[in-house]
């Protein structure tokens, strides 16, 4: 059966998951509404009247909502599960974005070291320019868009530049060991042989430049992306 | 009569710390202790009472235990070290604000 505290409750707390913290606070509203209204009632007011009175001193349920709504993200925020969780989301999204430049890469010509007579094409084998423009797009396209969803996901963070930055660190780490076991795979150069001027076939924008300078890259977009928006 | 409620916005965190400071107490008791204390000047809509105190727990300054009573599971309220040292210097920022106050509304020369 449906108790008179239901509606307030479920307006109360709209939009926040199943998750101890509801629990927790339905509990204690709940607690407090139920001896508000015993206290209305023993002061004289009829049963009816003592729940309506309990619920308006409450107060706005839309307004509550937005404060416990506020409350809930501050502490998810701070959970380290749900920090790992996303994360480990936007990686996989960036892995869409990297696929995503990649295509686009080939689709303008770019190859490894293949040319096809009925197309234009640009091999980076024997030409490190454009092994650093691939390198550049497949950094730059997934990597903004990694510090964006960041930024999204992290912007009631009271250290946001710093929940950005890890998190472009985890995707760097992420895209660093899928490369070499891409490499093991194909029994290409070690990494070591890579940064040390080798020719990798798997992905042959990985350099000492790219290495380094995606690391660094990470900082900077962590930095910029942490600007306020009334700043940037 | 109630006060403004901007102005008493400001003192809701001196106030639950003040309360906690006394005893252990669990939401309904600190609006109680709250309207009786203040002679019902001061008053917060009873359900943002909740935000405050999360948000104080979130800054461990309180933290909270259940207790079960009446087979009914109640949330208490307890003031930490951290809250009691928080406590102490904002009742010091406070006295300086009364004094300020009333040395221009009572028009004292400076």
């Amino acid at each position: 059966m449906k108790k008179w505290t239901d509606d307030f409750l479920a307006q109360c707390l709209e939009g926040i998951p199943n998750d101890p913290y509801r629990s927790r606070t339905k509990a204690e509203l709940e607690d407090h509404l139920s001896e508000l209204a015993r206290e209305l009632q023993s002061a004289g007011h009829a049963p009816g009247e003592a729940q309506t009175l309990a619920l308006n001193a409450m107060g706005d349920p839309l307004r509550l909502n937005r404060m416990y709504q506020e409350r809930f993200a501050q502490r998810r925020l701070k959970d380290p599960r749900y920090v790992c969780k996303e994360f480990f989301r936007l990686a996989l999204l960036a892995g869409i974005y990297y696929l995503f430049a990649m295509s686009l890469l080939s689709w303008l010509g770019f190859t490894y070291d293949a040319e096809f007579p009925d197309r234009i094409c640009h091999p980076m084998y024997g030409h490190p320019e454009r092994q650093y423009i691939y390198g550049a797009v497949v950094f730059l396209l997934p990597f903004s868009m990694n510090a964006f969803h960041l930024r999204r996901a992290f912007r009631l963070h009271s250290h946001l530049g710093f929940m950005i930055t890890a998190g472009l660190l985890f995707t760097w780490s992420c895209e660093k060991l899928g490369l070499i076991f891409l490499n093991t795979m194909l029994g290409s150069n070690s990494l070591m042989e890579v940064l040390a001027g080798g020719w990798c076939d798997a992905s042959p924008w990985l350099n000492l430049s790219y290495f380094i300078g995606s690391f660094f890259g990470c900082f900077a977009l962590g930095f910029l992306f942490s600007i306020p928006k009334s700043k940037a | 009569m109630r006060v403004d409620k901007e102005l008493s916005k400001g003192s809701h965190e001196l106030i639950l710390l003040k309360l906690l400071s006394r005893k252990d107490m669990y939401g309904y008791q600190l609006i109680q202790e709250m309207t009786i204390l203040s002679e019902n000047a001061f008053s917060m809509s009873q359900g943002s009472l909740y935000p405050f105190l999360h948000a104080l727990e979130e800054k461990k300054l309180i933290e909270s235990y259940p207790i079960t009573e009446n087979g009914r599971e109640r949330r208490y309220y307890h003031l930490t070290a951290a809250g009691s040292s928080a406590l102490t210097e904002k009742e010091g920022q406070w006295e300086r604000y009364v004094k300020a106050m009333g040395r221009i509304l009572g028009g004292e020369p400076t």
